[in-house]
């Protein structure tokens, strides 16, 4: 069976063993299903990113106060002063 | 009227349910109430901005009812045959009467399907024709707010509505949107063009060629039909992928009650918060985009994206009817991608003894509202 952890660790998640051994199951069949593509030929096809395919517009550069300070700060799990506290980095 | 319905994940006091009642996907944000995608990532989250949809729908008159459940981040339909999802809230809630119409995004085609195995419609618009600003979003290359009603000609009253250009939406088209009225006016469709090899093993195959025969049908074979699905799942998985990153317990959101440095903070929370469907697309989506799959995965899926977006021709037909159930989990998905991943309206109905999903041309909602008066007779 496929070994989900290094996928843990780009998306950081710790899996319980139980999650993990579900999940990397679940994983190996949709890994089945991709595998599949390579059977048809996209010859030189372009890959698709969007289906708008416009070109960028781009708006003045003026300024513009869309949410304050104390509607952003309202969700954070936790702030100091009105910042966002975290552990500390170094 | 106070209500507390099941469907419901927050419904506001004091608003009359019924006509002129609208319900929202809780995927939707109303400024200063919460708006949680159906995770326990966002419980408690309160939206700092308010949709552009909601201001549309509130100048024309509607009230908002509430926020209706849905399954996390709306990522369940993409794995069908995993397990029974419950039904959308937005669904029972249209079908209760207790909202007019619903609003959601519905990427994955589960909400459409139980909308029309209840009896309602779902409408689907170009992408880029509804403004997505104010919507929390989950595979943006497909993201677009659609429409659960009980008749279509409610729906095209919405639909002229909610749609035009929007500058706070940076991926829309830059028309003026769709006018209620125009499938009245607008070309009636001559030619449906029914799908071989989607229709096979699909007990609503005598409800598509009924629906069909009502109009000049013709054959077709839709490309790579089996691979629709694994294409489906590698875009929307790596795009949730990345979408979820932003879930971190620091700006806003669950976060881990103990940890030791930023890394843990990190990880403790996302592991804690995230539903299995999520972390399984997060996951999934690590792995379409890791350097050594990048080619023959993600790459490969945005390939074929485009081969079966442009083996649709609609100078040869003005409607592809589908059906809406199979006998494969991987057909299931497969009928319910193809809107999304070529950007196309299309919508869900219930018809005769089983459903119908029809497809136009891109900007030819009209198209498929004459057809439909035509069918139903409306």
């Amino acid at each position: 069976m496929l070994d989900i952890k290094q996928y843990e660790d780009m998306t950081m998640l710790d899996l319980p063993e139980d999650e993990r051994s579900l999940l990397s199951g679940r994983i190996d069949a949709l890994r089945a299903g991709f595998d599949s593509m390579a059977q048809a030929d996209t010859g030189d096809t372009q890959p698709l990113v969007t289906v708008l395919e416009l070109c960028n517009i781009l708006r003045e550069d003026s300024s513009a106060k869309l949410i304050s300070r104390e509607e952003l700060m309202q969700n954070a799990p936790e702030q100091q002063d009105g910042y966002f506290r975290v552990p500390a980095t170094l | 009227m106070d209500f507390d319905m099941e469907c419901f994940s927050t419904g506001y006091e004091g608003v009359e349910p019924g006509d002129g009642s609208v319900a929202l996907e809780d995927s939707i944000m109303h400024k200063g109430r919460s708006a949680t995608a159906g995770s326990r990532m966002l419980e408690g989250f309160i939206s700092p901005i308010s949709a552009t949809v909601i201001a549309r729908l509130e100048s024309a008159g509607y009230r908002i009812l509430g926020k209706t459940t849905m399954d996390e981040f709306g990522a369940s339909g993409l794995f069908p045959g995993a397990g029974d999802s419950p039904t959308s809230g937005s669904v029972v809630a249209v079908e209760q009467g207790l909202a007019e119409f619903a609003l959601c995004n519905d990427y994955s085609g589960s909400v459409r399907r139980s909308a029309a195995s209840h009896g309602l419609f779902y409408i689907h618009p170009t992408y880029g024709t509804v403004s997505r600003y104010g919507l929390i979003h989950c595979v943006p290359s497909m993201d677009q707010i659609g429409i659960v009603c009980r008749a279509p000609d409610g729906g095209e009253r919405v639909l002229s509505i909610i749609s035009g250009n929007d500058p706070n939406d940076g991926a829309m088209l830059p028309d003026t949107g769709f006018a209620a009225g125009e499938g009245s006016r607008g070309r009636k469709p001559a030619v449906v063009a029914v799908a071989r090899n989607a229709m096979a093993a699909s007990a609503d195959s005598p409800a598509v060629w009924d629906f069909a025969e009502r109009f000049e049908a013709v054959e077709f074979e839709l490309e790579h039909f089996s691979l629709i699905g694994a294409v489906m799942q590698a875009l929307c998985c790596a795009e949730i992928s990345s979408s979820l990153c932003r879930y971190d317990g620091v700006k806003f959101g669950h976060r881990a009650a103990d940890y030791k440095d930023m890394r843990e903070l990190y990880t403790k929370t996302r592991t804690e918060a995230f539903g299995v469907e999520a972390k399984l697309a997060a996951l999934a989506g690590a792995m379409v985009l890791a350097q050594e799959n990048y080619s023959k995965y993600y790459d490969k899926s945005m390939r074929l994206r485009r081969v079966i977006k442009e083996s649709l021709d609609f100078e040869k037909y003005d409607l592809i009817a589908l059906p809406i159930c199979s006998a494969s989990p991987e057909g299931l998905l497969a009928l319910h991608s193809l809107p999304q991943l070529c950007g196309l309206p299309s919508i869900t109905a219930p018809f005769g003894n089983g459903g119908v999903t029809l497809i136009a041309d891109a900007g030819r909602e009209d198209v498929l509202f004459a057809a439909l008066r035509e069918a139903l007779k409306l």
